[in-house]
């Protein structure tokens, strides 16, 4: 244990050591950079592919997140928004990569769906096929709201300081996106039993 | 009889399903590209709004002393008899007279930043696009916005108050409409692209103010620029309509200090 966790405990080291590796970053070293960039990877892969319901999409969108972050880290005035910051950068980054490929309707890879055995299963295959078509059908300006609330678990507020975007703007997309997949859902509710399953 | 299903909570379930890691060739291709790209050096916080009016307060209260000190300098050469200022002396060329008005179309002259070396070649792929860069978590308050003509090419210019947002350009197809409102409008010009720019403005929601109060409709009637007409200011997406003479190439790159968006289309 290091001197840092003796005195402030794992959490408060952890922070002072990603502050750390963020000014040493901002001085060019590269090493430091690549450690933030991994403890960050996962993270930024799995609202990108949430984002994106793609995986090669995802991963050009984190890369192409991760050179930006590197190129413009010395414009991150305050080392604790690192998280934020660089979540900004990877929702544009998704944007982009939505729109240069226009892949939406046509995906062919399909996101890849990891159900933890044992777990207490609530989605029929159903409810998850009605809920990924209706998710397609969003804008992806409306997929990267519902993700940073609902999968993030970012208050509203939150979602749209990260967005850049204003709170009724926040508040809208989030509405129309929840309506959307509702709707999916008791759709598929009304459909009588025989007719899912011809 | 089933107990009626949260649709919170399914969607909640949905989002959690999906992969959660990254492969580490994306962080090998990540640490080769950075091994040969440098840090973009940032000279200070131009983007927090107290210190851009310091800065503001500063330059007109060095404007203000320097016309003084040079009035009192022309003033001591001889009394200025009924001079309503400096500007107003003997030296200064009858014709000359400052305008108050905006010039409602742009100048044809190459007023626009010349080529400065660094440009991506041009490009007939569409669409392009550019990833945002901002220094902060607010939409990007358009500044300025300017068209030249150059030697080979026009250049549209957005510049911003410290980033530079999304930008997506393709080939739009008609009927060409406002958003949000879906009113019908005529571009001039053929083939015609769409130009988006995500996380842009022209209205700053803090301040209440509009620092671009210039132009947005341009026909400036230059090679190939026809028309280049705004669509669109909503929800911090800015959209612009470009008609042109011909098709042809283009190109898009950001310039900095300041923060501009360039686009080049090739005559």
């Amino acid at each position: 244990m290091g001197w840092i966790e003796r005195i402030a405990g794992p959490r408060l080291s952890l922070v002072v050591m990603h502050q750390a590796l963020i000014e040493r970053a901002k001085l060019g070293d590269r090493d430091a950079f690549d450690d933030l960039a991994r403890s960050a990877g996962d993270r930024c892969m799995a609202i990108a592919c949430r984002i994106l319901r793609d995986t090669d999409l995802a991963e050009d969108a984190v890369q192409a997140s991760l050179i930006t972050a590197w190129r413009e880290l010395r414009s991150l005035r305050d080392a604790d928004r690192w998280e934020p910051w660089l979540h900004r950068i990877l929702v544009n980054a998704c944007y982009a990569e939505a729109r240069r490929r226009r892949r939406w309707s046509s995906a062919i890879r399909m996101l890849p769906v990891e159900v933890a055995s044992g777990r207490d299963e609530i989605l029929t295959v159903h409810d998850r096929d009605q809920l990924e078509r209706a998710f397609r059908r969003l804008t992806v300006e409306q997929r990267a709201v519902l993700v940073l609330h609902h999968y993030v678990g970012l208050p509203v507020p939150e979602v749209a300081d990260r967005l850049g975007i204003p709170l009724g703007t926040a508040k809208s997309r989030i509405h129309h996106a929840t309506i959307a997949l509702r709707a999916s859902l008791e759709a598929d509710a009304r459909v009588p039993s025989q007719e899912r399953t011809a | 009889m089933t107990a009626p299903r949260d649709p919170n909570r399914l969607i909640d379930a949905f989002l959690s399903e999906g992969q959660t890691d990254l492969p580490d060739h994306v962080y090998d291709e990540v640490r080769t590209e950075i091994e040969h790209t440098g840090q973009r050096t940032v000279f200070g916080p131009w983007r927090n709004s107290f210190v851009n009016r310091l800065v503001a307060v500063a330059a007109v209260a060095a404007v203000v002393v320097l016309a003084v000190v040079i009035g009192l300098q022309l003033g001591a050469g001889g009394p200025l008899v009924g001079g309503p200022g400096p500007s107003a002396s003997a030296s200064a060329p009858p014709s000359v007279e400052p305008s108050t008005e905006p010039s409602p179309q742009p100048s044809a002259e190459p007023s626009v930043e010349p080529s400065t070396g660094v440009e991506p070649p041009f490009t007939c792929d569409l669409p392009i696009t550019l990833v945002a860069v901002g220094s902060d978590f607010h939409p990007l308050i358009t500044q300025d916005i300017r068209v030249g003509t150059h030697d080979g090419y026009d250049r549209i210019v957005f510049e911003y108050d410290g980033g530079t947002p999304n930008l997506e350009l393709d080939l739009a197809q008609p009927p060409y409409v406002q958003n949000p409102s879906g009113l019908p409008l005529t571009v001039a010009g053929s083939p015609v692209y769409r130009i988006t720019l995500t996380g842009a403005t022209k209205y700053d929601m803090e301040s209440g103010e509009q620092p671009y109060q210039g132009p947005t409709d341009f026909e400036p009637g230059f090679t190939q620029i026809v028309q280049f007409v705004e669509f669109g200011d909503f929800e911090a997406t800015h959209n612009w309509y470009l008609g042109v003479n011909k098709g042809d190439c283009l190109r898009a790159f950001t310039l900095l200090d300041p923060s501009r968006l360039v686009i080049d289309i090739r005559h």
